[in-house]
């Protein structure tokens, strides 16, 4: 195959790097905004007109944030940030006030993280959330 | 204060039912009558008390139970949000945040693994 072929080939259907890992090519804040759109998808059906996003930020920080337009036709805002400690989670919502949760919250949140891990792992990175495996891109043959 | 004043003629016929019932029940009809009556048959010869079976199993022909069945019961699939929901019913704070600061390392790292 001459190199030129071989070019025009990767430029219409991309790399053969590509293809394997489709992904490589996403910078990380374009990694996090598809996970923050299946993190939104965790809490139930998203109302018409409001936007959801939870995602996780790093490894010590969590946002959820949501915005809708109320009946005022006002832009309604509100960001909710977890951060990881040691010690607990802290939980900081529009910025103002500052708490470790705990009992019911604190159990609904690990709740919302363990399945967007689940989630992103599957649907996003193609790994086994379990052993962090790479999924095999075939399935499994059937009888 | 006087006493109600009783009929005379409801007096001679309340006597004549009191007669009547008095010589039945002596003889024993009363007995029979009421066994006709209320069941239908001699429960002298359709059960013995002295024993806890039942000797005319013809009576519960009708009721028997073998007729009913248990209705399956089929248990609704659970949701991956409810299996885990469960697994974490039982972890205390401390539990829980394990897991949080777990997977929260977890994440990033399969960024950088793509």
């Amino acid at each position: 195959m001459s190199d030129m072929f071989k070019k025009a080939l990767s430029l219409l259907t991309g790399s053969p790097a590509d293809t394997t890992r489709p992904l490589k090519k996403l910078t990380e804040r374009e990694l996090i905004e598809l996970e923050a759109e299946i993190g939104g998808q965790l809490f139930g059906a998203i109302p018409a007109g409001h936007r959801r996003e939870f995602f996780c930020l790093d490894e010590h920080t969590w946002i959820w944030h949501e915005e809708w337009v109320d009946e005022n036709r006002q832009r309604q805002v509100t960001s909710t940030r977890y951060e990881i400690h040691d010690t607990g989670i802290l939980k900081a919502q529009d910025g103002k006030v500052y708490k470790f949760i705990e009992g019911a919250e604190l159990r609904n949140l690990v709740l919302a993280i363990r399945l967007y891990y689940e989630a992103v792992a599957r649907g996003i990175y193609r790994r086994d959330p379990m052993t962090g495996a790479p999924l095999s891109e075939t399935p499994p043959a059937t009888i | 204060m006087s006493e109600t004043p009783i009929s005379p003629v409801l007096d001679k016929k309340s006597e004549q039912i009191a007669h009547n019932v008095q010589e039945r029940y002596s003889t024993g009809q009363i007995d029979r009558d009421f066994a006709q009556w209320e069941y239908g048959f001699d429960t002298e010869t359709q059960f013995n008390l002295e024993r806890d079976d039942v000797v005319n199993t013809e009576l519960w022909s009708d009721t028997t139970p073998t007729t009913i069945e248990a209705p399956a019961y089929v248990e609704a699939p659970k949701t991956r949000a409810q299996e885990v929901e469960e697994s974490y019913f039982y972890l205390d704070d401390k539990q829980l945040l394990h897991q949080a600061l777990g997977i929260s390392k977890a994440v990033p790292t399969m960024r950088r693994l793509v």
